[in-house]
């Protein structure tokens, strides 16, 4: 996984770290307090079928940008799994 | 997302020319054109209408690369439909004050994420897509409807845009 954190004045920041670090249990219940504070309830079973699921599509979709923000004042988030 | 330069580059190589063809068609130096394939230059204002003449397109096409006559939404005969698995849900936000956003979900996630209830809402943090419902999107793409699904104007002048590719 690598996000990219780009600054208006061209400063850019990039961090890369190993997609498995996110997506394990601790993640997963990191990620289940997330979407409960949104109101999304969902199981620990889903939860998990969701964690699955995206590493499948890690390996189906190489490259998956999966989130991409752009300021209007030039500053930009990437993030690519 | 394909530049100016690489558009003018492929339309220029569907068209057959070559750079001194074109160059020769339109006045100019096959150095102008290389440079403008390079991205390192852009076309005068005043030669895009003899370039899009040229090229066989329209200068809103030359520019945007969005061809006119191509539909939004588009149904793939069911034997050229690709796995619904490979394919990518994406939602574009455009605000009002120039932010920008993109969320590129691959459909297999989005139909586990249907099955936990998820809506889009959560996903785009945008209210103005409340009432979409996720499983038509994919009963769409399932029927092989791919292009621009939803398109979402709100009232603050915010554009939701969903698309499948």
């Amino acid at each position: 996984m690598k996000i990219t954190v780009s600054e208006k004045n061209g400063k850019e920041i990039n961090v890369w770290f190993p997609t498995w670090l996110i997506l394990n249990r601790f993640g997963a219940r990191i990620t289940w307090q997330v979407l409960k504070k949104h109101e999304v309830h969902i199981t620990s079973r889903q939860l998990r079928r969701l964690v699955r699921a995206m590493k499948k599509c890690k390996k189906t979709h190489p490259g998956w940008r999966l989130v991409e923000v752009s300021e209007h004042d030039g500053g930009r988030v990437v993030i690519d799994i | 997302m394909e530049t100016i330069g690489k558009r003018i580059s492929r339309l220029r190589r569907e068209a057959g020319y070559t750079q001194d063809t074109l160059a020769d068609v339109l006045g100019i130096t096959p150095q102008a054109i290389s440079k403008w394939e390079c991205d390192i230059t852009c076309p005068d204002i005043s030669l895009l209408p003899a370039l899009a003449k040229a090229l066989g397109v329209t200068t809103d096409e030359l520019l945007s690369g969005k061809s006119e006559s191509e539909p939004a939404v588009k149904i793939v005969p069911k034997d050229e439909r690709r796995d619904i698995g490979d394919m990518m849900l994406k939602i574009v936000v455009d605000s009002n004050d120039g932010d920008k956003v993109r969320v590129n979900i691959p459909m297999a996630l989005v139909q586990v994420a249907l099955e936990m209830g998820m809506e889009l809402p959560q996903v785009s943090n945008k209210d103005c897509l409340r009432g979409i419902d996720l499983g038509e999107i994919v009963n769409l793409v399932k029927a092989g409807a791919v292009g621009n699904l939803v398109e979402v104007e709100s009232s603050d002048g915010d554009v939701v845009r969903i698309f499948v590719e």
